[in-house]
């Protein structure tokens, strides 16, 4: 029955996707002509959105109501500059049901990259067959079986061995990175406040989010931290060393407060870089002073505490990857754990040829979950058994992991799921006053603005989350289990969709904005060089035609994972098969109502 | 120390000492090129024209090198007939004209850039 049943909703979704795809082929003959007048001010389009049928042509009448703004289509090739004081007629014509977007392309201040609008062409179908193909994925996914939690170790290849234990190989992977954050410190400081232009702001939220997001953190986990220059040098410092193995510590040593072991003080810097991340992101200055800033704590915090405190519990982007990392196929762990139980030394944690863990750690005494994990290898270099394993494993397999799951943890997921869809809406969509409330234009509407803010990502999103708690603990037969601890539980469920999420966001925002990155490395002060004779390109990227599709195809796997996971959880918290079943519902309902918010956003 | 720790000391130090110092010794050796004025063009709010006066002289060939830096602006000095048009942001238009008179020359942004548009001016002085 249960499989016939997905079978036909399959075979509805398929239905669903060959009727969309044809509509890309079908060319309506005898469209209307329609005219719109748009005006453009700082950073906003109005009308932001344009509602038309397919095969319509859109002529725009473009007015600029303060100084020169640019038109550009995405994927279109079509450009126009609109100078102040001249009206610019453009043509667009909308052949395919969808969504077509518009964006400035010429450089009009702070929030330039952010000025978008969108012309939706009807029967727009995206939504629906895309909300379908969630309500589908939802049910297959909390229906399916299990799957293998098998593992492979990429360590039995020697020359990779080899690298990761030699004791240089981290501080090779620091100094290109050092050298960036050099150069990018230097242009927030003194190059110019133009934050598309500055190799400060295109490098390290254009370039390096969209490497992070997009590569390293959905294939590698934290592997960012083993080669972040933040806190190098404080560590440098405090081992007196930069290469090798140093038994004269030079720091304090004292042992971090007990009260504040936990990742809030990394949950409350990461609520502040969100909340303040549309300035963050835009203004060079603030991002030099903000990478100078958590150098010169990691750098305080090496000189009078033990080992990695600050990467453990202060970074805000420790808590991201931190969360995220327990979604990655990727795993550091103890080969062995009866090989483990025999040692005396137990160098992994105390420190023997290599250093003690960082993050106090403790591999061979059963670590589980890659959350805290830096993979800097210093285990591997201190095991005198040689029994650890990097590997590859399936993904999210942490996930699953029951020990060790805390509110801190679940705060920042819920806390990243609700800044992926707030940040949605204000970079992505066609609202300019959100825009401008979030610019900090001023301090009413910044106020509102953060109310608003706080309010989605901090109340509405954690209430919605226990009232599914909640819910499912009903529709289970109201156990006994506390909902304080099903709250924390289901909130690992959110951790792949909430990734998928900023996945879809980042392609989105960093396909179209691409040409600054060969433009910076040419004039990376903003100062009118021409190193590599890049400094004036425009290339776009033309196959934007496929953004839609990656985003479907990202947040429906998302939802996959996401209720797998969740089933494995709801399973193992409320205990028999069967309450499972009915208590898996809820929490499958609110990640398709997610997944579809997402969907909507983007491609409605 | 090791040799390995020296190099690597060596190397963290070039870095840090190495990036400004190559960044604003090179800059330092643009400004030295003789041929041209750099003008960079901003906003009245962010500082307007830079440099804001041009000491030039007379029947010498001046060529200058203009930078939108913040938003698209112009470049009009009307007394010798030069009028560049419209700078986009982030790139630069050279002008090249020879003053024959000696004087005080005002030049403007062409092109609406901010509300203080108007009083986006600069000084261009020919010595006898």
């Amino acid at each position: 029955m249960r499989g016939r049943l997905a079978g036909i909703a399959l075979l509805v979704a398929l239905g669903g996707g060959f009727l969309l795809f044809t509509g890309f082929f079908v060319h309506p003959q005898g469209g209307r002509e329609v005219e719109v007048p748009l005006t453009v001010q700082k950073f906003a389009f109005s009308p932001g959105r344009v509602t038309v049928e397919a095969g319509d042509r859109v002529t725009f009448r473009i007015r600029s109501l303060d100084i020169t703004h640019g038109f550009s289509v995405e994927g279109r090739g079509i450009d126009a500059t609109v100078l102040p004081g001249r009206e610019v007629r453009v043509t667009v014509p909308a052949e395919h049901a969808g969504k077509i977007r518009y964006r400035c392309s010429v450089i009009c201040g702070p929030l330039h990259p952010f000025m978008v609008g969108e012309i939706v062409v009807r029967p727009n179908r995206w939504p629906l067959w895309g909300g379908g193909l969630a309500l589908v994925i939802g049910f297959l996914a909390s229906a399916g079986a299990s799957r293998s939690a098998a593992r492979r170790d990429l360590l039995s290849w020697r020359p990779l061995r080899w690298l990761l234990t030699r004791r240089p190989f981290q501080f090779a992977l620091i100094a290109p990175n050092l050298l960036a954050f050099t150069l990018i410190v230097l242009a927030g400081l003194v190059g110019t406040a133009t934050g598309a232009m500055n190799f400060s702001t295109i490098f390290v939220w254009l370039a390096w989010w969209g490497l992070l997001v997009l590569f390293l953190i959905p294939l590698a986990g934290r592997a960012w931290c083993a080669m972040c220059p933040i806190p190098a040098p404080g560590e440098w410092l405090a081992r007196r060393a930069i290469v090798e193995r140093s038994e004269r510590p030079f720091g304090l040593g004292w042992a971090w407060p007990k009260r504040l072991q936990n990742l809030w003080p990394a949950f409350g810097g990461l609520l502040l870089l969100v909340l303040f991340g549309l300035i963050v992101t835009t203004r060079p200055l603030v991002t030099a002073l903000l990478l100078l800033g958590l150098a010169l704590v990691a750098l305080a915090t090496h000189l009078l505490f033990e080992r990695r405190v600050f990467c453990r519990y202060l970074c805000p982007v420790g808590g991201l990857l931190g969360v995220y990392s327990m979604a990655a196929p990727l795993e550091l762990r103890a080969r062995d754990l009866d090989v483990c139980r025999e040692c005396r030394e137990k160098a992994c944690f105390r420190g023997g040829e290599g250093y003690p863990c960082p993050t106090f750690q403790f591999p061979g005494g059963g670590m589980a979950r890659n959350t805290y994990c830096l993979l800097c290898a210093e285990c591997l270099k201190a095991c005198p058994y040689d029994n650890l394993a990097l590997s590859l494993r399936p993904f999210g397999a942490d996930l699953l992991v029951a020990r060790g799951r805390r509110a801190d943890e679940a705060w920042i997921a819920l806390l990243l799921l609700g800044t992926a869809l707030a940040h949605s809406v204000i970079k992505l969509g066609p609202w300019g006053w959100i825009k401008s409330w979030a610019n900090l234009e001023g301090t009413p509407e910044f106020l509102l603005y953060a109310t608003l803010f706080l309010g989605t990502v901090l109340v509405a999103l954690p209430a919605l989350h226990l009232l599914t708690a909640w819910l499912s603990r009903w529709a289970a037969g109201g156990s006994g289990v506390r909902i304080g601890r099903l709250f924390v539980d289901y909130a690992y469920a959110l951790i792949p969709l909430s990734l998928a999420a900023w996945m879809a966001f980042t392609l989105a925002v960093v396909l179209p904005n691409l040409s600054y990155i060969p433009r910076v490395l040419s004039d990376p002060l903003g100062w009118g060089w021409d190193l590599f004779g890049t400094r004036e390109v425009t290339w776009t990227w033309v196959p934007l035609g496929v953004l839609p599709w990656a985003q479907l195809a990202l947040l429906l796997v998302g939802l996959w994972g996401s209720i797998r996971v969740g089933r494995s959880i709801v399973g193992e918290a409320l205990g028999d098969a069967r309450a499972a079943r009915r208590g898996v519902a809820p929490l499958a309902a609110f990640l398709v109502a997610i997944a579809w918010a997402f969907l909507t956003l983007y491609l409605g | 120390m090791k040799r390995v720790e020296r190099t690597a000391f060596a190397l963290v130090l070039a870095i840090l000492i190495g990036v400004p110092a190559a960044v604003f010794s090179y800059q330092a050796l643009r400004d030295r090129e003789p041929r041209e004025i750099f003008v960079v063009a901003r906003t009245v709010e962010h500082g307007g024209w830079s440099p804001a006066r041009i000491v030039v002289r007379r029947g010498q060939k001046v060529r200058l090198r203009i930078l939108a830096e913040d938003v698209t602006h112009g470049f009009q000095l009307l007394h010798f007939g030069v009028n560049a048009g419209a700078i986009k942001t982030g790139t630069a238009k050279v002008v090249e004209f020879t003053p024959d008179r000696a004087g005080e020359f005002p030049f403007y942004c062409s092109v609406r850039c901010s509300p203080l548009h108007m009083a986006l001016m600069g000084t261009l002085v020919v010595e006898p």
